[in-house]
């Protein structure tokens, strides 16, 4: 599933506030845990997990789950097509601002 | 409402610029997360008692002591990152700090350590190293104040 214009780079799922927020924050880490991300977001877990499964079902982010003290930690990271689509949108947004 | 996505809906630049400043500030918003303070002060122990394997004698139970040390010290700082990165939710992408954030305290290491490297050689005295380590522990308990306090102010 992708809604990529690929002649500017625009992504209209990215596009949508939360998603591009997502994909900032994760652009800059390695791995971050859905409980920070959410914090930061200041968003609910239920409005994260449903942006998480869109970019998740573009195949631009990926979650793996992590047990430990019987408390499951979910982490989230982009996968490389998701950095490449996200850099691209960034790019699309400086072009259209006029950068 | 937010929608999941709909093609064609391409922003105006005021719309893209509201865009740009929304990820500066998602962005910005990690970087007021403070690293816990017992982490340099571990990363800092681990440091300055690293020379502990120069000073082992050249025997079977010198040698074997030596790389009991080697492997608790790596175990050890490998639990120390492990709980950090639990403790602060994020694994760091060093691609992604700025390069003088990285090489100007990689570069001051190496001259730190060359520099006690040839006062060892030439002085033929092991407690440079631990000299070269204290001084290196505490650069890093300073940087660690330092990014606490940054990361304060950027809360």
């Amino acid at each position: 599933m992708t809604m990529r214009d690929p002649a500017t780079g625009f992504d209209a799922i990215i596009h949508a506030p939360n998603r591009l927020r997502i994909c900032a924050l994760l652009d800059v880490v390695e791995h971050a845990e859905f409980g920070v991300v959410q914090e930061r977001l200041g968003v609910s877990a239920s409005v994260l997990s449903k942006h998480v499964s869109v970019l998740m079902d573009a195949g631009y982010v990926e979650q793996r789950k992590a047990v430990r003290d019987t408390r499951q930690r979910v982490w989230l990271h982009l996968t490389k097509d998701g950095r490449a689509a996200y850099r691209a949108h960034v790019a699309a947004l400086r072009d259209i601002v006029g950068h | 409402m937010e929608t999941d996505g709909e093609p064609g809906g391409r922003p105006t630049p005021q719309e893209a610029g509201a865009a740009l400043r929304e990820i500066e500030q998602a962005q910005a918003s990690l970087a007021g997360t403070p690293p816990p303070w017992w982490y340099f002060l571990a990363l800092a122990a681990l440091v300055a008692i690293a020379p502990v394997v120069n000073v082992a004698p050249p025997t079977l139970l010198g040698i074997t002591l030596t790389l009991v040390g080697v492997v608790a010290w790596t175990a050890l700082l490998g639990i120390a990152i492990g709980l950090y990165v639990r403790k602060v939710g994020i694994v760091p992408r060093v691609s992604a700090v700025p390069r003088r954030v990285v090489w100007l305290p990689m570069v001051g290491v190496l001259a730190l350590l060359i520099g006690a490297a040839v006062l060892v050689n030439v002085y033929d005295q092991e407690w440079i190293w631990f000299v070269a380590s204290g001084v290196l522990a505490a650069l890093i308990v300073v940087m660690g104040g330092v990014l606490r306090r940054k990361a304060r102010k950027m809360a």
